[in-house]
């Protein structure tokens, strides 16, 4: 795992250096709720640390994302952080960066909180597994490339495991160490209607363009400078 | 750059309209949280005609498959009349707590299981048919409305129980 040091709410400065696995037929894209869903929930960035509470609105992306420890995928809809939060003014933009593939990259604001959902077949739920991670996606930003500085930043998220709670329900961390990253491909136009179930809900979603492609990182590639 | 994101808040902020914002229910008992939605006028009607109210407005947890209004408008004609009328009430409180289970269920729960009791006593048919979460023949059309006793999922069909 990337280590990502949390303590007092900050993110502390770490370097790491990722190898990925490129998963071809994951990835994030763009959806329409048929009705938008607003709501307050809390996070914590890891076990110890405060609930802070977060406006997120959505659905906004939807994603498979390969599972932790098991070959079940997890279905994933993307509610998009909004307005000022407790969270997001506890967290400082500069505080990490990390190396992937010779690229310097500095972690951001969370932008989106990813919450497990099932998705509903023609005859069946797919639910997925249930212990199933919710995440936060930070968004990224490149620095100047190291191999190539007119190449154009392509990653956009990482995502890591947070807990979260919802009214009494809190849904904890699972698989500490399982982490993803999300870069920008060409979008492409998208066909078809999605439905789903997570913790806010029933959620009826179009299919508009692709966004992003999906890249797991695990554990063992992965170590600190 | 920060007049394109004004823009682009204030075009959120009207497209959000209807959408359900923080919880308004969350310290409400389902049969309050009914009595403040005018889609469910039918349903506390014949709540309160059962004489329910209080028996599910208790500390158990309970979970509410709601008939909204058009529901109840699908019955035959002259069908809600009839049962509200009090020589017919143990058959209205036999129809409503057909549409209670006892425990919370949240709809990520619902889709998992196939059939539940309910404090009728008899078992209710849950399905995914067509991508639609199905109560017997009834769909769920709202979900996870969140109650200090329970949970209540809105269906579009009343659900009725063997004679």
């Amino acid at each position: 795992m990337c280590i990502l040091n949390h303590a007092h709410t900050s993110l502390l400065l770490s370097l790491c250096a990722f190898s990925v696995t490129a998963l071809a037929d994951d990835g994030a894209f763009v959806v329409r709720p048929a009705e938008i869903f607003q709501h307050e929930v809390e996070v914590s960035l890891e076990d110890g640390l405060p609930f802070r509470s977060i406006s997120i609105i959505g659905p906004r992306l939807h994603s498979q994302m390969p599972g932790c420890e098991t070959s079940q995928h997890t279905s994933y809809n993307w509610y998009k952080i909004v307005g000022s939060n407790h969270l997001l003014n506890a967290i400082q933009p500069k505080d990490v960066t990390f190396q992937w593939n010779g690229e310097n990259f500095r972690i951001e604001r969370p932008a989106y909180l990813l919450t497990p959902a099932t998705i509903l077949q023609q005859s069946a739920a797919d639910a997925g597994p249930d212990d199933a991670n919710v995440l936060l996606a930070f968004q990224l930003s490149q620095k100047k490339s190291a191999i190539d500085p007119h190449k154009p930043p392509k990653a956009r998220f990482l995502c890591i495991a947070v807990r979260q709670r919802h009214h009494d329900e809190i849904y904890e961390i699972s698989f500490p160490d399982c982490e993803y990253l999300l870069s920008q491909i060409d979008s492409q136009e998208l066909t078809g209607k999605i439905n789903t179930v997570d913790q806010f809900g029933l959620h009826r979603v179009k299919r508009l363009r692709t966004a992003y492609r999906l890249e797991s990182i695990p554990q063992s590639s992965t170590q600190d400078n | 750059m920060k007049r394109i994101l004004a823009i682009s808040c204030l075009i959120i902020a009207v497209s959000i309209a209807g959408a359900y914002a923080g919880c308004g229910t969350c310290d409400k008992s389902v049969v309050s949280a009914a009595k403040h939605n005018d889609d469910f006028k039918t349903l506390v009607a014949a709540v309160e005609a059962a004489g329910l109210a209080d028996a599910l407005s208790g500390d158990d947890q309970i979970t509410v498959f709601a008939p909204n209004n058009d529901a109840f408008s699908k019955l035959p004609e002259g069908a809600v009349a009839e049962l509200l009328k009090p020589e017919n009430k143990n058959e209205l409180i036999k129809v409503l707590t057909y549409h209670v289970v006892p425990g919370r269920v949240k709809a990520k729960d619902v889709v998992k299981l196939t059939s539940a009791k309910t404090l009728e006593g008899s078992d209710i048919r849950i399905s995914v048919d067509g991508g639609k979460v199905k109560i017997n023949n009834a769909e769920v059309i709202q979900a996870d409305i969140p109650c200090k006793n329970g949970v209540i999922h809105v269906i579009d069909a009343v659900l009725l129980p063997k004679a």
